[in-house]
């Protein structure tokens, strides 16, 4: 009867709900992809004829994928908390209402984690299918790409299927856990209540973890200029996750104050936009709410990308003197919120090619002489190695 | 005003609710809020009584500390026989269920759902089985059987909370409690939600307290409760708009 519940509410208004159903989403292709990948690697180096040269570069690959399946998964998970956290804050007086007619903190809470449970099933189900028909193509981008000289063959869909839904099922509970505890201790009268404005406060765990993440921001920041180009790399995936966590302990304080300096232009000239402003500043969760997925979306793009361009040019470096403008880190990286990680990025690559110029000369089998402004960063690990 | 034995209101079936010696007083730092001082009442039932007063006079409250919604800070309070007093917040729950109705000012109604799905829903998280034509026949009972399934947004302010009476009607409970059910609408849809609400006391017997400010509305009860400074000062029977007017300007000066 709840869950029937639950699944009315999303199908009825889904918007909420769409950035967490995005973010799990993404989570579950990484993950049935790095599982997909795995298993096709697994199952090649058994193959007769496999140098060991190409199995460690195929595990290499094959822990790259799942280090940002993993990332992905957690950024998921907050973007599940948050959305949630704000389902519960704008529905006060629906669950003060379903209280009233009967509704107990328990049936209200099974509620909330349905309408999860409800997202999670939609996401998995997407995610899966999604993966099962990207594998081929990714396989095939990485023998296109040079990345494996070997013929991958992906595995059986429903090995993949049967990690992935259980992951995607857990970081949805997971993540929805403290909003429904929330939500059951909805007190009936808020039936009766206005929407009142909500208090623009941090809770302790918010302010230290968020301050945290400042710190590590900030400790980067200022050591980038001195730090290792391959930990500059690592860094600069890690980064973004780092200020997405920061941006989401103090998203209350920093969108709506962000939203209404954005604005404020329009807002001297126009009154709806003043309205619209007004709103954004009193009720805390939305804009909160709206941004987080946002931000975390982009960041795991972003540190996908990175990712991807690092991987492929670990195996196929190119030649110092076809580098040209950042343009596709410093994209993917700004996307991510993490401008700062791309700064500290770049400087590590930039430090880096002074000091080692003959980066390049070992190189073998890169094809065609395009520019490829993406790879400029992703030399460094190899001349590292 | 007398006081009542508990145990003779327990087991008077003729009781729907009774308040006894109830306070509420809110602490805040700026000091004690007195909202109620002392209410003593009985709300027979099948009576379909409004509660009216200046605004801050503590009508809310009333309404709240007779439904449970909140506690007395001292005196008892019975609904359909049982002392609210040391109920856990499932055990109130339960007899929400059972024994109370609600209907506000506004958003009554679950958007996600329909109208015969808002209707049906008490019952359903009771665990009870739903007959349709039992919901139908609640909606039938104010006007409404052929919208359904229409969702509240998609109906008009005087529908929704017909609606909302309709799901009252159809859970019977032991008391209904309106508060203001009346303040969002205009004139006419207002009257029908009135009808709707004295016939269901007339033909059904249903017990209402509702609480409100407007004399027409209240010329609607069978009778009038004046309520200042969070105690009952006055009271009128079978009194049409005027004479309710009157009176409260009269507690007024
Ligand atoms: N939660 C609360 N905290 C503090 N004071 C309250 C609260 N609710 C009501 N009051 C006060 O109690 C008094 C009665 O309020 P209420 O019952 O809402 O009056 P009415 O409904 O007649 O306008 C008012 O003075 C109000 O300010
Ligand atoms: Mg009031």
């Amino acid at each position: 009867m709840i869950l029937a519940l639950s699944r009315q509410t999303v199908r009825q208004t889904w918007r909420p709900y769409a950035g967490a159903f995005v973010a799990l989403a993404c989570g579950v292709v990484l993950i049935a992809l790095t599982v997909n990948l795995i298993g096709a690697v697994e199952a090649t180096s058994h193959v007769a004829g496999v140098s060991s040269a190409d199995r460690t570069q195929l595990a290499d690959l094959s822990s790259m994928f799942g280090f940002m399946a993993a990332i992905s998964l957690f950024m998921a998970m907050f973007v599940v908390a948050s959305t949630f956290g704000f389902v519960v804050a704008t529905r006060r007086r629906e669950l003060g209402m379903l209280r009233l007619i009967g509704a107990t903190p328990r049936q209200v809470r099974r509620l909330i984690l349905g309408e999860s449970g409800v997202v999670a099933l939609a996401a998995t189900v997407v995610g899966c299918a999604a993966a099962t028909l990207l594998t081929p193509a990714a396989l095939w981008l990485l023998r296109d790409r040079g990345v494996t000289s070997l013929d991958l063959h992906a595995p059986a869909p429903w090995i993949a299927w049967s990690i992935a839904v259980p992951c995607g099922a857990g970081v949805a509970l997971l993540g929805s856990w403290r909003a429904s505890r929330r939500a059951a201790k909805t007190s009936p009268v808020a039936a009766l209540q206005e929407a009142g404005l909500e208090r623009r406060r941090l809770t302790f765990w918010q302010s230290v973890i968020g301050g945290l993440c400042v710190a590590i921001v900030g400790t980067v920041l200022v050591l980038s200029t001195r730090i290792e180009p391959l930990f500059a790399l690592i860094v600069s995936i890690l980064l973004p996750e780092v200020i997405v966590i920061g941006c989401v302990c103090f998203g209350g304080i920093l969108f709506p104050f962000l939203a209404s300096r954005l604005a404020a232009p329009f807002a001297r000239r126009h009154v709806s936009a003043r309205l619209a402003r007004d709103h954004v500043r009193t009720a805390v969760r939305t804009p909160a709410a709206l941004a987080a997925p946002i931000v975390a979306i982009s960041s795991i793009a972003g540190a996908l990308i990175l990712a991807l361009s690092f991987t492929a040019d670990w195996t196929t470096a190119l030649d110092r003197e076809q580098l040209r403008a950042p343009l596709v880190v410093e994209a993917g990286s700004r996307a991510a919120g993490g401008r700062r990680g791309s700064d500290g990025l770049r400087r590590g690559c930039t430090h880096h090619r002074s000091r080692a110029p003959g980066a390049g000369r070992r190189d073998r089998g890169r094809r065609g002489g395009r520019p490829r402004d993406n790879r400029r960063c992703s030399r460094a690990p190899r001349g590292a190695r | 005003m007398t006081t009542i034995a508990p145990d003779q209101a327990a087991t008077d079936s003729r009781i729907a609710v009774a308040l006894d010696g109830v306070t509420r007083t809110y602490r805040s730092k700026a000091g004690d809020v007195h909202a109620l001082r002392g209410i003593t009442h009985v709300f027979p039932t099948g009576s379909f009584t409004a509660i009216m007063g200046p605004s801050g006079s503590g009508k809310s409250t009333l309404l709240q500390v007779a439904a449970g919604l909140d506690r007395a800070t001292q005196g008892q309070v019975l609904v359909a026989g049982t002392p609210l007093a040391g109920l856990s917040e499932t055990d109130l729950t339960r007899l929400r269920r059972t024994s109370m109705g609600f209907v506000f000012q506004a958003y009554n109604l679950l958007d996600a759902l329909t109208a015969f799905d808002n209707v049906a829903l008490p019952a359903r998280l009771a665990g009870q089985r739903v007959a349709r034509a039992e919901v139908l026949a609640a909606l039938a009972r104010v006007g409404m059987q052929d919208l359904a399934r229409r969702r509240p947004p998609e109906l008009s302010g005087g529908q929704q909370q017909r609606v909302a009476l309709a799901r009252a009607l159809h859970s019977r409970p032991a008391v209904l409690f309106a508060d203001e059910p009346t303040g969002a609408l205009d004139r006419t849809s207002g009257r029908q939600v009135l009808e709707v609400l004295r016939s269901l006391s007339d033909q059904h017997g249903q017990t209402i307290v509702m609480v409100t400010h407007d004399p027409l509305a209240a010329s609607y009860a069978h009778s009038v409760l004046f309520l200042a400074d969070g105690q009952i000062v006055g009271r009128v029977d079978h009194a049409d708009a005027g004479q309710i007017a009157a009176t409260m300007n009269e507690l007024e000066r």
